[in-house]
Formats: C-alpha cells, sequence, structure tokens
C-alpha cells in the first residue's frame, strides 16, 4: 500500500512540474517585445525586415536625455529598430535575430506595414509567415506605407509610447479605413480578387517637435489587385468605398449647397444604411444601392435658416447629391481607372446568382467595368443642434 | 473483473460521451468540412446525427438484449468463442489505436501553439500517465472526472458568442449552390468521430437505469449536434473561405476575440477546453480498450493491464505518423471507414446475427440479468 502511495505521489508531483510548461518558459527579461514590423524590397530581391521594439523603462529614460533636441523639450524615446534582409521574411529574420540579444516576441505586435515597392510586387509570400506563424495575431492592422515602410517605426510620437501604439488607435477610433490580417486573408482568397489597404504617409512635424517626434496616419488607400498594388486610391475614394461596404463609422461629412455659391454644410454625426442588391437582367449585371442617411448639423456655412422646412428638404438635397457624388466617383475610379473589384461585387453576384456566377468567374475582369451601379438615396439632416439661424449672422441677412 | 457495485447515473454518461466526439471533433472539423463544402458546411453537424442515432441505437440494443455485457462479451455470445475472441481482439486493436492517434492530435495541437519547444512525446506520455490513474480508479471515478472536466470543456464555448460584432452573416450564401453532394462529402470525416458515441456500450453495464441511460445518449447525441453548428456557423461567419485554409479554425477564432482591446488573447481558454476535453477523450477511450482486452482475454483484475496497455497506445501514437500531414490523412482516408466499421457496422451485424439465430443472454441460464 505504501509502494503504491509512493508511485501516486511522485507521479503527481512529476504531472504538476511539468504541466506548468516551464520547457517553454520565457523570461521577460530575455524577451524583446516586438511593436510593428515593415517589409521592404531590398537589392536583388531580398525582403528587408524592419522592427520596432519596446526598450525597457529603465533604458528609455536614459536615450531619452541624449535624444533631446530642439525646443520641446526631451523626447522619451521608448522604442528602438533593427533592420536585417534575407531571401524571404523567415530568413530575414531570422538574421535580425542574431543582432538582436533578446528574442523577439511577437504576442505584442498589432502593426505590419509593407513598403510600396514590395507591395507592387505582391505581398502573398510575406503575408504566408504571418498568417502560419503562431504568434502574430490574426487580429493585427495592416498597412502600405507610402514610400519605404521602415520609415514609419523611427518616429517618436508626443501622445503615444510608440507609433504602432499610434497607428493602432487612430485605426481603433472607427473614423477611417482599417483592414486586420485575417479580413485581408479572407480578402485575398475572395471572389473579387481585388482589395484596398489602408495607405500610411508620415505626418509632417510641427515646427517645434524634436526630428522624428511624430506619428504615421492613414490617408488614402492602396488598390490591390491580387496581391499586388497598382495604385493609391485618395481619401476621398476611400470614403466612397466605405460608403458602398456599409462602412462608415463615427464621421463628418461635409458638402456644398448649391455647388460652392452657398457656402458648406457639415453633419456629424451620420447614421447611414446601405443595402446593395446585385441584379441580373438579360446580359445587364446590375447593383442596385440603397442609402438611408441622416445626420444632424455642426456646422452651417450658408445662410439658409435650417427651421424653414423648404429650405431644409434643399439642404436634404444637397445632402443627397453629394453622397451621390462621393460613391459614383468611387464606381467611376474602382471601374475604369483601376478595373478592380473593390466593393466585392463578385461575392455579391455569387451569393445571388451561383449559377450564372460560375459561368462568369473567369470573364469578371470584363464583366466588372461594365457593372450598372443604380442609386436610390434618402437623405435628411435631423437636428440643428443648440442654435436655429446661422450664427452671428444679422438677421436680415439670413434668408427665412 | 470489475467490482459491479460500481454505479454511474444515466446523467454522467452524457458528460462522458460529449467530449468523447467533440474533443477532438472540434478543432479540426471545420477546415476538413471546408474543404468540402465551403459555404455549406456548417449543415454537417445536422447530416451527423444519422450516424449518431445508428451508433447510439446499435450500443442500446445490444445491451438490451444482452444486459450487463459490452460488446466484446455479447460477441461471444453471439457467435461463439473462437469468432467471438477474434472480433474481441479486433476491438482491442482498434481501440487502442484510436487511443494513440487521440493522444497524437491532443500533442500536436498542443506543440504547434503552445510548448513549441517541450518534446512531443513528453505532452503525450504526461496526458496518458495521467488518464491511466483515472482509468485505475474504475468507472465511476471517470464519470466523476468527467463532471467536472466536461463542464470545463463547454464553457469556454460561451466565449465564442463575444464575436458577434465580427460575424459576417453573408458568408453562409450561396446557400447549397452545388447541392446536398459537398455537404454529404464533408461529414463523412465527422460522422465517424460521431459514431464513438457506441462507446456508451462499455458504460451501460454500469447505469442504474439503462431506459435512461440510453435517453441520455440521445441527449449527448443532440448536444454534440448542435454544438457542431454552431462552431462551424461562428467559424464559417468569421473566416468565411479562407476556413479551409487554417489548421485550426476554431484557434483563430479564439485569437480574433477582443473586447474594448484588453479582452483579448482569449486561446488561453482553447487550450484549457482542450486539455479538459481531450482528458476525458482519452479516459473513456483508454478505459474502453482496457475493458476490452481484459475481457477478451479473461484478465481478473484489469487494474493491472492499464499501465502496459497506455504505454502501448502511446507507441501507436507515434508509430507510422511521421508529421502532421500523415495524421490528418489518417484521419480522413482511414478513419471514415475504420471507426464506423467498429462503432456501426460490426454491432449492427451482431445484432443482425443475435436476432436470426435467437440468441439472448436468458438461454444461456441468465447469467448478469
Amino acid at each position: 500500500m505504501n509502494m503504491i502511495r509512493l508511485v501516486h505521489a511522485v507521479s503527481a508531483v512529476l504531472v504538476l512540474t511539468m504541466t506548468t510548461g516551464c520547457w517553454d518558459r520565457d523570461e521577460l527579461n530575455d524577451l524583446a517585445l516586438v511593436t510593428a514590423l515593415a517589409l521592404d524590397q531590398g537589392k536583388n530581391n531580398d525582403i528587408v525586415t524592419t522592427i520596432q521594439f519596446l526598450l525597457p523603462r529603465s533604458q528609455s529614460g536614459v536615450g531619452g536625455t541624449g535624444g533631446g533636441g530642439g525646443g520641446g523639450g526631451g523626447m522619451n524615446k521608448e522604442t528602438a529598430v533593427r533592420t536585417a534582409s534575407g531571401v524571404n521574411v523567415a530568413d530575414a529574420l531570422s538574421k535580425l535575430q542574431r543582432r538582436m540579444p533578446r528574442k523577439l516576441f511577437w504576442g505584442q505586435c498589432k502593426i505590419f506595414i509593407f513598403g510600396e515597392e514590395l507591395a507592387h510586387k505582391g505581398i502573398q509570400e510575406s503575408l504566408d509567415l504571418l498568417s502560419r506563424h503562431p504568434q502574430p495575431r490574426e487580429r493585427s492592422f495592416v498597412f502600405v506605407s507610402a514610400g519605404k515602410a521602415s520609415d514609419n517605426l523611427e518616429l517618436f510620437p508626443p501622445l503615444e509610447r510608440t507609433s504602432a501604439e499610434a497607428l493602432r488607435k487612430l485605426s481603433e477610433m472607427d473614423i477611417g479605413y482599417k483592414l486586420t490580417l485575417q479580413q485581408l486573408n479572407s480578402k485575398l482568397v475572395d471572389d473579387s480578387e481585388a482589395l484596398a489597404i489602408p495607405y500610411i504617409h508620415v505626418l509632417k512635424k510641427s515646427k517645434a517637435a524634436a526630428p522624428g517626434q511624430t506619428i504615421p496616419y492613414v490617408y488614402g488607400s492602396a488598390v490591390m489587385k491580387g496581391d499586388r498594388m497598382i495604385g493609391v486610391m485618395s481619401e476621398k475614394v476611400t470614403r466612397g468605398m466605405m460608403w458602398l461596404n456599409d462602412d462608415i463609422g463615427d464621421y463628418t461629412i461635409t458638402f456644398w449647397m448649391d455647388g460652392r455659391s452657398q457656402g458648406a454644410i457639415s453633419l456629424r454625426p451620420i447614421v447611414a444604411h446601405i443595402k446593395t442588391t446585385p441584379l441580373i437582367q438579360g446580359d445587364q449585371w446590375m447593383i442596385k444601392v440603397k442609402v438611408n442617411v441622416e445626420g444632424d448639423m455642426l456646422q452651417n456655412g450658408t445662410a439658409y435658416n435650417p427651421v424653414d422646412p423648404q429650405l431644409l428638404a434643399k439642404m436634404d438635397k444637397a445632402f443627397e447629391k453629394d453622397v451621390r457624388d462621393r460613391i459614383e466617383l468611387t464606381v467611376q475610379q474602382a471601374q475604369h481607372k483601376f478595373n478592380a473589384d473593390i466593393f466585392d461585387f463578385a461575392k455579391a453576384f455569387h451569393r445571388k446568382y451561383p449559377k450564372q456566377w460560375e459561368k462568369e468567374k473567369g470573364n469578371w475582369d470584363k464583366r466588372f467595368p461594365q457593372v450598372k451601379v443604380t442609386m436610390d438615396i434618402t437623405a435628411h439632416i435631423l437636428r440643428s443642434g443648440l442654435i436655429l439661424a446661422p450664427d452671428g449672422m444679422p438677421h436680415d441677412e439670413v434668408i427665412p | 473483473m470489475m467490482k459491479k457495485n460500481e454505479m454511474i447515473t444515466p446523467m454522467q454518461l452524457a458528460f462522458i460521451l460529449y467530449p468523447t466526439v467533440m474533443a477532438t471533433g472540434f478543432l479540426a472539423l471545420p477546415s476538413l468540412a471546408a474543404s468540402y463544402a465551403p459555404y455549406d458546411f456548417w449543415m454537417i453537424g445536422l447530416v451527423v446525427l444519422g450516424t449518431g442515432i445508428l451508433s447510439v441505437a446499435a450500443a442500446t440494443s445490444l445491451h438490451a438484449r444482452f444486459p450487463r455485457m459490452t460488446v466484446v462479451e455479447c460477441s461471444e455470445r453471439i457467435l461463439g468463442k473462437a469468432l467471438g475472441k477474434i472480433i474481441g481482439m479486433l476491438y482491442f486493436l482498434n481501440l487502442v489505436h484510436v487511443t494513440g492517434v487521440v493522444s497524437r492530435e491532443y500533442a500536436e495541437f498542443v506543440k504547434n501553439n503552445f510548448l513549441i519547444k517541450t518534446p512531443m512525446m513528453l505532452v503525450i506520455v504526461l496526458m496518458l500517465l495521467l488518464v491511466s490513474n483515472a482509468v485505475r480508479g474504475g468507472v465511476s471515478v471517470i464519470a466523476k472526472s468527467a463532471l467536472i472536466f466536461t463542464t470545463c470543456f463547454v464553457f469556454p464555448l460561451i466565449f465564442l458568442l463575444l464575436l458577434l460584432p465580427d460575424l459576417e452573416w453573408g458568408n453562409v450564401l450561396p446557400f447549397m449552390s452545388h447541392g446536398i453532394v459537398p455537404v454529404l462529402k464533408a461529414s463523412a470525416v465527422p460522422q465517424s468521430w460521431v459514431s464513438e458515441l457506441f462507446l456508451i456500450n462499455f458504460f451501460l453495464p454500469y447505469v442504474s437505469d439503462s431506459k435512461a441511460g440510453m435517453k441520455w445518449g440521445y441527449i449527448a447525441l443532440s448536444a454534440v449536434s448542435v454544438s457542431m453548428v454552431l462552431i462551424n456557423l461562428i467559424v464559417l461567419l468569421v473566416l468565411g473561405l479562407d476556413t479551409s485554409n487554417k489548421a485550426y479554425p476554431i484557434l483563430v477564432a479564439f485569437r480574433y476575440i477582443s473586447i474594448g482591446g484588453f479582452f483579448e488573447n482569449l486561446e488561453a481558454l482553447l487550450l484549457v477546453m482542450w486539455v479538459a476535453g481531450n482528458f476525458v477523450k482519452l479516459t473513456v477511450f483508454l478505459y474502453a480498450t482496457v475493458t476490452a482486452f481484459s475481457q477478451c482475454f479473461g484478465v481478473t483484475d484489469f487494474r493491472t493491464v492499464v499501465l502496459p496497455i497506455a504505454v502501448l497506445a502511446s507507441v501507436f501514437s507515434i508509430w507510422d505518423l511521421p508529421n502532421f500531414s500523415v495524421m490528418q490523412q489518417l484521419l480522413v482516408k482511414v478513419g471514415t471507414f475504420e471507426t464506423p466499421l467498429f462503432m456501426n457496422v460490426i454491432p449492427l451485424l451482431l445484432l443482425l446475427v443475435a436476432w436470426l439465430t435467437g440468441r439472448k443472454s436468458a438461454d444461456d441460464g441468465g447469467v448478469g440479468g
């Protein structure tokens, strides 16, 4: 009996100690917390990887005293970057690891940036590692950078700890276009084989800021056909795409009354309900877009008094026209400038007309520019805010 | 033999059976199924009901005809001693093989995603050591630990509902654009897992009320069906067409959960589920293996053979399985036929022979009864 107890006790202790996973232990002191990864095209088809990693608090203070230039006092550098190149991402990262005294840890890395040149050559091969490796998270954000991707990492934002954190917070604010790694993966295998990736620039630093004391920010998007970048869409066109994809979040809309002659009106917040319905009539493939949008007045630059129902109706009309123009501009560019189905119309047709889609599948490049987009837009301004007539305008100048 | 006074309640039976099917099933299931029916694979949870009913029905009617006997014992009654022993031996070989493969599946996931540097053999051996300890305790220990661990296994599934804001409902369309055939193809592998519900047969002799045991068997089956639909649906709605390319789609789903930027990294929960569920699954399989062996060879105390058989199972976990893809191939190409053969076909044939020859346990002087 005692023997059995001993066996039980030993096996229990063995199981308990082994199941803690100490074999795979990683001490924080041995890890370099990677916050962002930038991938660029190097020479001879090499891939250049640049990582941004966090400096432990005790070390970042030392960097601060040395790094403080300019007029705005010392700058606290909490991150550093390191670069290596290789035949592919994995190779480059393994070389990078040899230049790092600590083990790279990807669990905190939520930002992946592709340089423009690499994006033009194709991102699929590099993407493979990010999805295959167990550490990078599927909810990380993916960007394409104007110029070199690594330039976005050696910035020291005045507000956030790292430029990666600044990018992440900007994306999570739900005001602009954003794309997670998983969404990118899904879109790449989807029917349309075209998508847009948020396009980032380095914000010009303010005069008093120290060198590099600025952030990267999203402006516009990179149009991808398959895994290759074919062009850049402006912010306005990107917004149009977000309208069509029903992706409009917290957002201010500004439009002109009567073609700039009467001043501009801004609305916020706006609530939009957008429904796209595919329709095939004979050989004509159509997308019917139904938009129902409402907003509250934030600024009124016209002389119109929004209390007057007739004038309000006029404003609604201008609002409606503006939404229509936005969507039309985007559709026009996607169909004729890029011939890239960034709205995933292909999926919409596939879902509703699986049989016809199977037939036209190989022909989508020719079919997509011919898809007719019709719009049915209802736009209403609901409230005028705290004041009624335009502020500070003599009463006789207000149009009733 | 086993202490006959050991009893389990019919409800505990359901707690034993649920992870027996779901523990390994829920992890690889969506991607295996999605490769056949990329938009419709959520339906396979319903299709597998057929196999499940067949398994539970076969197990309970065998038991009704031969009370207090397992399939190994009654095959001797039905087919005579020689043929019966061969059937018993085949059951033993199949069960020990499956036990090995299940522990390999368990370890592959742990090694691939969590304990990357730990030798896989260690992960396998430690689990089997724990499992053998539970099996040595007998059915009531298995049943009681299943009560705890199955709860641990089911609870994290609730967290998948946190993905609601990320669900893309349109992903279920187009609905059955290629008819029902792809869905049936996709359910070939899952139905082989569901057929494992037949293992209820090894526990029925210890259930106080076998009618209620049957009822809880069907309840376990419905729970399996509902969870399969739910899990597949959530994976489909989050990952869409990309599902078939993920080795463990449900892992991606758990990793994708993010509430307010701080409630994330929930894959640790998945590991809890995985370990808890596989513990129950492996105890059930190892217990069935040990029972088949000891009944076939007339071992008086089954406890003596638990550890040796566990060692044998650990051999089967690496034997002829050089890598992950061979293991996947085994599940798809061999498991699809091997498991239903033992869990559906042989039991049904036994029933048929028993019915034709009119054999009942009462014929032999009311053994058990």
